[in-house]
This record gives C-alpha cells, sequence and structure tokens, in this order.
C-alpha cells in the first residue's frame, strides 16, 4: 500500500512537467493580454520581461517548480490574482455540484443496475439498459440544454443557468463554501431554498451522466455473481431471496467501487461542459477561460489539482478495497 | 405427465443456465428463454452505424437545401419543407445535421483506427519483451491517465490550432494508452500458454510469436473495448465542437451545432440544438450497443 | 441396459426393513436451450436408504450431478422435467412450492459441492456463512448460532476452531475448505447429506481424509449419504450401496459389495477394470 503512496510523487512531477512544456510551448503569447494594444515593441519586451517570459524555457521551468514546492501556484493572467487562492474560491461550487451529483449517481445507478440483473433479460433490465445508455450516450452539455429548455423556458418551474445563486441575491457568509450548508448555518431557509433550486437542473444533468455507467457496472457484476458458485451454496441451504440478493451485491459492489472512483474524478475535476451551460462558477469554467485565453499559469495550477485529485480518488479506492475486500489484505 | 420448468429463488444458475431468473412459486410454465437483449442491440448498433455511414456518403452528393446558404427564412420551425427547422443564420439544421455526419464519423474512425493500431503494437510489443520496455511505457503511461481527458485533448487541440487533422492525431494520441494497456494485458495473460511455447519451439523468431500467434487470440476483447472508445471519441469530439476548439468556424459539426443554438434554447427555438443532440445520441448510441454486443460474443463465460 | 427397478435396498439390509429416505421415480427431462430437445435424463430410477451411504457412479454427462440437483430442485433454470416424481418422505420435491422447499434446503437436505472454495463467499467469515444457515433454518441468536458455528467446525475436526470461525474462505486450504462446507451443511442437523464430487481436485492423502470424515460423520449419527463421484476406489472405500449411471440412464443398482464384484452391466465391468479395483474382493 505504502508503494501506492510513493507513486504520487513521480506521476505529479511528471504530470506538472508536462503541463509545463505543453502550457508553454503551445499556448499563445499572453503578452497581449498586458500590453495594451497599440503597445510598441519596447514595451512589448518590458511586458514580457515582468511576466518572466524572456528567460529561456528551462529557467522559466525551474522557477516554476521551485515556486511550485513554496507552495506558490502562480498568477493568474485574466483574474491577476494567484491561483491556489483561484482554486480555492471556486472549489466549493464544483464539488457541491459533484457530490449531489454523485449522489444521485450512486442512490439511483446502484438499485437500478441490481433490478436489472435479477431480472435479467425482462422489461426491467431493457429499460434500465436504455436509460443508463441514455446517460453515457448523450453529451452532458446537451441534457443540460433540453432539461433546461423544458424545465425553465417552457414551464418554467425552476430557475435558468445563471450560477449557484439568482442574479443580485446575495449569499451567505462564508464557513464551508457550500451554499447548502452554509445557509441553513446562517439560519437563512429562503436562501437556502433559492441555492437548492439553482441545484437541482445541473445535478440532474451531471448525475444522470453518473448514474449511466454506475448502473452498467452494477449490473454486469451483478449477473456475474448471480451465477456464482457461493451464490449456488446460498440457495442450496435454503436461504430467502433479499439474502441470497445481498450475498452477491457485497460482492457485485467491488468493480462498482472502481467505477465510482473515476467518476468521482471526473465530477470533482469540474465538468466543464456542464459547468459552461449553467454558468456554474466552478474549477471546470475557471479551466475553460484559461484555455481560451491562454493563461498558462491558471492552466497548470488546475491541470495539477485534477491530477492529484485523480490520484488520491484511486488511492483511496485502494484503501476501501482493503477495508471491504478480505482477500486484499491476505 | 405435464411438462414443467423449475426454478430456484429467482436467481440465475450456474453452468448452462439460460439466464432466466423467473419469480420462484408452483411455476408451470413451459417458456423458453427470451433471446438475449444483447443480439437485439447488437443488430440495431450496426444497423445504425451503417444508416449514418450511408448518410455521410449522400451528403457528398445531395442535400435538401445547401448547408452552408446562409439567408435563407431564419429560425422556421421544424416541419415542411425545412424538417428540422432553420437556424439565426437561415440554415437549413437537416442538411447541416447530414454533411456533420461526414466530420464527426470521419473523426472518430480515423482516431480510433490510429490509436487501436498504434496501442496495441506499442502494448503488444510491451507485454511480449516485458522488463525495460514495458516498464517505461507503463510510467509513461500513468503519468498521463492523470490527466482529466477532456482537458488534456482541450488543451492539446486549442494549443496546435483548429484543424480535422489535428483533432484526429491528438484525440487518437489521448486514447491511445488504453489500447495500449489492453493489448499488453492480454499479450501477458496468454504469454506463456501452450501454443506460445510451442510455437517458440518450432522455432518461431520472437516477434512472430507475439504479432501473429498471441495477438489474434486477444483481437475479441479489443474490438469490444473499440467500439467504447469510439463512442467516448464521437462525445469529445462533439465536446470540443461545442467550446468551439476545433474545427474551423462555420464547418458544420453537431457540438458546435448545438453551441450556435444554445441561445435559441432560452428564446424557444429548441430545435436546432435538439436535432443534433439526437444525432450524438445515435451515433455514440449504436456504438455502446456495438461494444456490448461484441463483448458479449468474444466473452467465454457467456454461453449462447 | 434397462435400469433394476425391481431393486430394494432395504431387503438386504439385515436390520428391519426400513422405508427409503428418497426415492427416484422414472424422473427423466432435456435442456430446453438444447437444439433437438435430447433427454438428458431418462427413466432415472433409484432410492436412498435411510442411514446408508449410497454411491451414485458415473463418467462426466452421466446425469448424476443433474439428478443430485434435481434433489433440491435447484438445477440448472433451463431443464424441463418430462416425467417421473421425486419422493422424499412421501411428497413430489418436483412439485413443491418454492417457500416449503426453502424449508427442506440446508434443514433436512443438504448439499456439498466439488470445489469448497468457489462455494463459499469470499467477502464473508466461515463462522458468519454458518451462522446464517444456522439462524435461517433454527432461528438462533447471533451468538448462539456463533457457538453452533464452532461446534460444526469441531465436528469435522477443524482445529482451533474459535479463531478459525473468524476466517475467510481464501485462508483455508482446499481439504479444510471441503471441511467448513460440510460443516455448513451439517449444522441443521439435516437427514440426508449429498456430496457432488466432494474430493475430486484435492491431494489423495486429503481426498482420504475427507472421506474418512464423511464415514464417520455418517455412521455417528445415522445420517443418509448420497456420495457422488467417478473415483470407483472411494466407492470401495465406504459406500454400502451404489448406483452406476451413464448418458442419463441408470444402468445397475446394488449393494456395493455385488456392483463391485459381481458387476451385471458391461459398462461397470469396463468401469471396474479401468480402476484397477478388479483384484480387491
Amino acid at each position: 500500500m505504502f508503494t501506492r503512496l510513493l507513486w504520487i510523487v513521480p506521476v505529479a512531477a511528471g504530470v506538472m512537467t508536462i503541463t509545463f512544456f505543453v502550457g508553454r510551448v503551445f499556448s499563445g503569447d499572453p503578452t497581449n493580454l498586458y500590453a495594451p494594444p497599440q503597445a510598441d515593441a519596447a514595451l512589448r519586451a518590458k511586458v514580457r520581461a515582468s511576466l518572466g517570459l524572456d528567460k529561456p524555457l528551462i529557467n522559466q521551468y525551474f522557477t516554476y517548480l521551485k515556486d511550485l514546492l513554496h507552495g506558490n501556484l502562480g498568477t493568474s493572467f485574466t483574474t491577476g490574482r494567484g491561483v491556489g487562492s483561484d482554486l480555492l474560491e471556486r472549489m466549493p461550487a464544483t464539488l457541491e455540484l459533484g457530490t449531489i451529483a454523485l449522489a444521485l449517481g450512486i442512490v439511483i445507478g446502484i438499485p437500478l443496475g441490481v433490478v436489472a440483473a435479477v431480472k435479467r433479460d425482462r422489461w426491467p433490465d431493457f429499460m434500465v439498459r436504455v436509460f443508463s445508455l441514455g446517460g453515457m450516450a448523450l453529451p452532458a452539455f446537451w441534457v443540460g440544454l433540453i432539461l433546461l429548455w423544458l424545465f425553465f423556458v417552457s414551464w418554467g418551474i425552476l430557475p435558468g443557468p445563471v450560477g449557484r445563486l439568482p442574479v443580485n441575491v446575495p449569499g451567505p457568509p462564508t464557513v464551508t463554501g457550500f451554499l447548502l450548508v452554509d445557509s441553513l448555518l446562517a439560519g437563512n431557509l429562503s436562501l437556502w431554498w433559492q441555492a437548492a433550486r439553482q441545484l437541482i437542473l445541473p445535478s440532474l444533468t451531471l448525475g444522470y451522466g453518473a448514474l449511466g455507467p454506475i448502473a452498467r457496472v452494477t449490473r454486469a457484476s451483478m449477473v456475474d455473481a448471480l451465477e456464482s458458485e457461493y451464490v449456488r451454496t446460498a440457495v442450496a441451504m435454503g436461504h430467502r431471496r433479499p439474502t441470497i440478493w445481498w450475498y452477491a451485491l457485497r460482492n457485485a459492489l467491488l468493480p462498482v467501487l472502481t467505477m465510482i472512483g473515476t467518476t468521482v474524478g471526473y465530477l470533482f475535476s469540474g465538468a466543464v461542459l456542464v459547468e459552461a451551460v449553467f454558468g456554474w462558477p466552478g474549477v471546470g469554467a475557471y479551466a475553460l477561460q484559461a484555455i481560451q485565453n491562454s493563461d498558462f499559469a491558471a492552466l497548470q495550477g488546475f491541470v495539477l489539482y485534477a491530477a492529484v485529485l485523480f490520484v488520491v480518488c484511486y488511492l483511496i479506492v485502494d484503501l476501501l478495497y482493503l477495508a471491504i475486500d478480505p482477500r486484499t489484505r491476505a | 405427465m405435464t411438462p414443467t420448468t423449475r426454478s430456484a429463488a429467482g436467481v440465475a444458475e450456474p453452468s448452462g443456465s439460460g439466464g432466466d431468473t423467473a419469480t420462484p412459486g408452483p411455476v408451470a410454465k413451459t417458456r423458453r428463454r427470451p433471446p438475449p437483449a444483447g443480439a437485439l442491440g447488437f443488430r440495431i448498433g450496426v444497423g445504425l452505424l451503417a444508416g449514418y455511414l450511408v448518410v455521410a456518403i449522400i451528403s457528398y452528393f445531395w442535400t435538401p437545401f445547401d448547408p452552408l446558404g446562409v439567408g435563407g427564412d431564419v429560425l422556421v420551425k421544424p416541419g415542411t419543407p425545412y424538417l428540422f427547422g432553420t437556424d439565426r443564420l437561415g440554415e437549413d439544421v437537416f442538411s447541416r445535421t447530414m454533411v456533420a455526419t461526414r466530420y464527426d464519423l470521419a473523426i472518430t474512425v480515423a482516431s480510433v483506427g490510429l490509436a487501436l493500431v498504434l496501442g496495441t503494437i506499442l502494448g503488444t510489443i510491451g507485454g511480449y519483451y516485458g522488463k525495460f520496455w514495458d516498464g517505461a511505457i507503463m510510467r509513461a503511461i500513468e503519468t498521463f491517465n492523470a490527466f482529466p481527458t477532456l482537458l488534456f485533448a482541450m488543451l492539446i487541440v486549442s494549443a496546435v490550432g483548429p484543424g480535422i487533422l489535428n483533432i484526429i492525431v491528438v484525440l487518437a494520441f489521448v486514447g491511445l494508452p488504453s489500447y495500449l494497456r489492453l493489448a499488453r494485458a492480454e499479450v501477458m495473460s496468454r504469454k506463456t500458454w501452450q501454443f506460445a511455447e510451442a510455437a517458440r519451439m518450432v522455432g518461431c523468431r520472437s516477434w512472430r510469436v507475439a504479432f501473429r500467434h498471441l495477438l489474434p487470440n486477444s483481437i475479441g476483447p479489443l474490438l469490444a473495448f473499440t467500439a467504447v472508445n469510439a463512442a467516448w471519441v464521437a462525445l469529445i469530439t462533439a465536446s470540443l465542437g461545442y467550446l468551439g476548439i476545433g474545427l474551423q468556424p462555420g464547418v458544420p459539426e453537431w457540438g458546435s451545432m448545438i453551441a450556435n443554438g444554445q441561445d435559441g434554447i432560452i428564446t424557444g427555438q429548441w430545435w436546432v440544438s435538439f436535432f443534433p443532440g439526437m444525432a450524438i445520441l445515435g451515433m455514440t448510441g449504436s456504438l455502446y450497443l456495438l461494444g456490448d454486443g461484441l463483448g458479449d460474443r468474444f466473452d467465454p463465460r457467456r454461453r449462447r | 441396459m434397462s435400469a433394476d427397478t425391481a431393486f430394494d435396498p432395504a431387503a438386504r439390509h439385515s436390520s428391519p426393513v426400513r422405508e427409503p429416505i428418497l426415492e427416484i421415480d422414472n424422473y427423466g427431462g432435456y435442456f430446453s436451450t438444447s437444439a433437438d430437445q435430447a433427454p438428458v435424463l431418462k427413466g432415472i430410477t433409484y432410492s436412498l436408504a435411510r442411514g446408508a451411504i449410497t454411491a451414485i457412479v458415473g463418467e462426466t454427462g452421466s446425469g448424476k450431478s443433474l439428478t443430485a440437483l434435481s434433489m433440491l430442485q435447484i438445477q440448472p433454470a433451463s431443464f424441463v422435467r418430462t416425467s417421473g416424481r421425486i419422493l422424499f418422505d412421501g411428497q413430489d420435491l418436483a412439485e413443491l412450492d418454492e417457500r416449503t422447499l426453502r424449508g427442506i434446503r440446508g434443514a433436512r437436505i443438504s448439499m456439498v459441492f466439488q470445489d469448497a472454495r468457489a462455494a463459499l463467499n469470499p467477502i464473508f467469515t466461515v463462522g458468519r456463512q454458518i451462522a446464517d444457515v444456522c439462524r435461517l433454518h433454527q432461528g438462533l441468536s447471533r451468538n448462539d448460532a456463533k457457538d453452533a458455528a464452532i461446534a460444526a467446525l469441531r465436528l469435522v475436526h477443524i482445529p482451533d476452531p474459535e479463531r478459525r470461525v473468524r476466517q475467510y474462505p481464501h485462508e483455508f486450504s482446499g481439504g479444510m475448505a471441503q471441511r467448513v462446507m460440510i460443516a455448513m451443511a451439517l449444522v441443521c442437523k439435516p437427514e440426508l447429506l449429498i456430496l457432488d464430487e466432494p474430493t475430486t481436485g484435492l491431494d489423495v492423502t486429503i481426498q482420504a481424509e475427507i472421506i474418512a470424515l464423511i464415514t464417520e460423520l455418517c455412521r455417528e449419527s445415522d445420517l443418509t449419504t448420497c456420495l457422488i463421484t467417478h473415483d470407483l476406489g472411494v466407492v470401495a472405500e465406504t459406500c454400502d450401496y451404489a448406483v452406476v449411471m451413464r448418458r442419463g440412464e441408470v444402468l445397475e443398482t446394488g449393494t456395493c459389495e455385488q456392483v463391485l464384484t459381481a458387476p451385471r452391466h458391461e459398462y461397470t465391468q469396463q468401469l471396474l477394470a479401468a480402476s484397477r479395483l478388479v483384484d480387491d474382493a
């Protein structure tokens, strides 16, 4: 298990290096963002120097690494603030949305998968498979748009894509950054309701994408479990159906756990498209902005965050396996 | 004595069972096992994809209206004569959807093909020759895997600039690690099998054993994975199009069409974004169905 | 080639006549998934004498396992019965409803399968699995069930049962796991124990141990045992009666001694010759 932890280091190093070089070598010239349009060559040269762009690439790389080790992720060209603080500011939005979407995915996906496995090759199975196929095959941004069209434009029962709160509504005092939590802590129920309403459509959109693969993997692994020898033994011992399903499910959940781990990584690194559709001020939108503005400091910071997140997720999954599957402890 | 079919506790039995999960009870059904949905799905998938191919080819010769023809009636609802309606610039959505098939299909096929071939070769080498090559390749792959894929694709495509060839290469590059892993795993698991040993004993040179003997046996799961991978590539292509990264503006692509129609959603013109999305669903869905069908066919555990 | 339908094992016993515990009468059927629906079991008829060990002998495809699974009605769902009955305690098992069957499985008729380690749930402790069976059929409390599990492990001579009851199946060797399976099968004191190739795949010395264990348990508690095997050596060691099957038919039945020393059927003779038991008494 400790070898797993050690692997973060070289992988993170590789990630940082690649991001750095890709960002620097390929991105457009950000000087344009800082120098006024009519600047002459001398002014531009000054701007470049102040941005540190005049030094050779290798020097820039080492400066970057040095800064990183001091916890300095650089300064964003577009916001003018530290990338680190930018990310920290935006993380709660992504995490809040991601958590709810994940919960939806698990709470709906797993039971659907179980039902599909138990009623294999019959109508419930067929319906679950079609439904989860939609979750995987449909682009998330399209789902978001269609949901908006239905619930906001046509029926008017849910608010539009203006972000976490309706326009001109101030947020609660920040404790955790999660609006649902902070508004409750401030005792402001109407604010809580407004935040919740804003969350409904984006989390449904994101959740639908999450539950597709989860239901699918649950079904497949539950089918395998139901066909296994130990289930046959349980039947031979006269166990009732719910017991047998539980015996099977406990085993079937292991591959599902891996899938959930991957999903978490995707959700928490800010599903860019969903954030774009709903105007969600999260980490993903930040990354998109960074790409479009060639803001490579921001981009590097984001990619590092995402990569570390993925590695941490896989690590947690490994640890959970250790806790749940006795065979891994052998 | 009337024939009876028994099943136990609604549980599918191992070895030779028909996957029948009939509810228990004094059931006296003589029902035969229903055909697995996988076979039907496979056929639907293939049929749909063939349809897309046909549409793409036809689009070179004929579309109801000029897909780039600006200036027609603006924002007309679907119906006659504009089957899918028109967009803000007066272009026929149906024609544009048809033409976009070309690009999305081409990019998907090309990048998946490239990734498949290169990834499989590299993976076979890694899996067969082991040790140094294997280690080096795997470490590199793990590093790349730590990136969130969409963002990585976005990053590189926006860096290298728009163009269909660029997209193909980038997506192939992003998809390659998966094939590599799969091929490597398959080859490694079969490396010590009898027939490989036999081939070596007979005097086949290493690379021959790797490519001629081991690889064909690993094709099954590889193909099944390819279909799923293609679906993912199609989605990423559409996503890139939606974000405006990738193809030149104006070129019809389902993702960018959806983006164009976005504002229309708020004002009630749903059709500009709706139909391209359905087109994506059709293609991606049929690829997944194809993948399921192939997976069932090649999975040794699923007895037919 | 016809089955010896008139054979009544009880008549050969020196003790007072006892009703056979289970009688299979002209049982037959086919698999609905096969193209030609050819019968896989044809007119199977034999009975299991109370308190005795009956061996069902046959090679792969003889239908011996399928018939055994039918006793518990856990045969593959694609199996279609076309004829016959399986009488246990006067009732046709094939006609009972699921609820009644569940009451019989594990409590009155138990089954042990070939690959014990695969047959046990890998993520629950052995003790939990055995205790679950106890609680199901006997309604014991958690603690009582745990004690019963420990006692069951002790019965099958697993050393240090208090510690082993908390272990997982993968921590047991093949032979030990088979003992665990037998413990689980016997914990509710069934009347009939069916063992489907319990020793196949185990080392020879372990095989002997398991067979000795089964014999001991059977004799001690008047347990009826149905031992399915293809190994005539095992049959010779332990069994009172033998039933020889081939390709879905019963070829002959009789006491062990009869079948092994004076086989009536040609196939049985071939089996004997191949197993090199010919010189044994």
